[in-house]
């Protein structure tokens, strides 16, 4: 969601940060824990539905033998993320950069500077390995540890 | 191109396409039946993945079948629907072969879903809350409009046809702001401000993993 923020921002589709730091909605939350889980409240429940949301099937393709079949049809974070938000592909970033100079983009360095330490766990995430978590048990990766405390502390 | 796997097609590409075709249906009901409700499968999918890739056709049934079981059959699963909601997103997300114009009708079938719910919400006063998979079709939105924003604007003159070249005219798009953003997207503003509060409740659910992990603070 971050991620959604600063790219829209960045685009300058709408302006929605404070949305995600926004008070609690009243029943938003509850009404979707009821209708995804019956049952929800145990700690069970909450885990089955943290990780329903962070479920994205094509994730970056790992197996070294088949990803030729993949890779060329594949596009990775790394070739649209808008600049600043990865720290694993600076040529990349500066071919957006170029692109991003006037029209849709508004200048956003100092407003999202700010972000960029916040973000770090989901830009690693989206781009140099996966969304998803990857290594078995879901919240195991530093990436997702990382950002769940940053969340948590917003 | 992508690579040819080493087993002998037949020479007649009609015959071939057919029979591929065939095989696509197939693949398309096992995936249906058994892939898109395993959870968390990691690889088995990007075998559609790749068969789409070979023929727009395969594409454009693999979507299809993606976004109708995640928005016109109500009989589904709600877990469903809402892991289908995620195919969607990653596969327009990452298919290099989804052009322009398939990201722009996804993301307005999308949009159309999510106002139609929000229309009923505010309609009951809020008594009503739209089914979970609300939920799972905004963060749907919000990754494609991660990966695909450059794509999902109209221009005053049709550009329908420039799918193909959206690599090369990523300097044009950022010239003079004679292009819009799709009107659908207007609906995501709505659905951002609306009471349901997407953006929070989906990333309310992060923090939630915190229960996982005693003294991570």
């Amino acid at each position: 969601m971050r991620q959604f923020a600063r790219v829209a921002h960045a685009t300058g589709f709408m302006y929605v940060f404070p949305l995600l730091n926004a008070p609690p909605p009243t029943t938003a939350r509850t009404e979707w824990q009821r209708a995804v889980l019956p049952g929800s409240g145990s700690s069970n429940g909450i885990n089955t539905l943290s990780e329903l949301t962070s479920f994205f099937p094509f994730d970056p393709y790992k197996l070294p033998r088949s990803s030729s079949y993949i890779d060329p049809i594949y596009r990775e974070w790394a070739s649209v993320a808008i600049e600043g938000n990865d720290d694993d592909d600076d040529e990349e970033g500066e071919d957006e950069e170029e692109g991003m100079q006037d029209g849709l983009a508004r200048p956003r360095r100092n407003e999202v500077d700010h972000l960029d330490v916040e973000a770090d766990g989901l830009g690693a995430s989206f781009g140099g390995m996966s969304i998803s978590p990857v290594h078995g048990p879901a919240h195991t990766s530093t990436a997702d540890v990382n950002l769940e405390i940053e969340s948590a502390v917003i | 191109m992508s690579p040819r796997p080493n087993t002998p097609l037949p020479d007649n590409p009609k015959i071939n396409h057919e029979l591929q075709l065939a095989q696509f249906h197939t693949l398309l009901v096992v995936f249906t039946r058994t892939v898109l409700c395993t959870f968390k499968s990691r690889y088995t999918q990007f075998l559609l993945f790749w068969f789409a890739s070979r023929d727009a056709a395969f594409a454009d049934l693999f979507l299809g079948e993606l976004v109708a079981h995640a928005l016109l059959e109500p009989t589904e699963s709600e877990i469903g629907r809402a892991a289908a909601a995620s195919y969607v997103a990653s596969f327009v997300s990452r298919a290099k072969f989804i052009g322009a114009s398939e990201a722009r009708d996804t993301v307005r079938v999308l949009c159309r879903f999510l106002e139609h719910d929000v229309d009923g919400y505010e309609a009951s006063d809020g008594d009503v809350a739209p089914p979970s998979v609300f939920y799972a079709v905004a963060q749907a939105i919000f990754l494609i409009f991660c990966f695909r924003w450059r794509d999902l604007v109209e221009g005053g003159d049709n550009d329908d046809a420039e799918g193909e070249e959206r690599q090369q005219e990523q300097d044009t798009l950022a010239g003079p702001p004679k292009r819009m953003w799709m009107t659908e997207l207007n609906i995501v503003q709505r659905v951002v401000a609306c009471h349901l509060r997407p953006l929070k409740v989906l990333s309310s659910f992060l923090p939630l993993r915190l229960v996982d992990i005693p003294d991570s603070t």
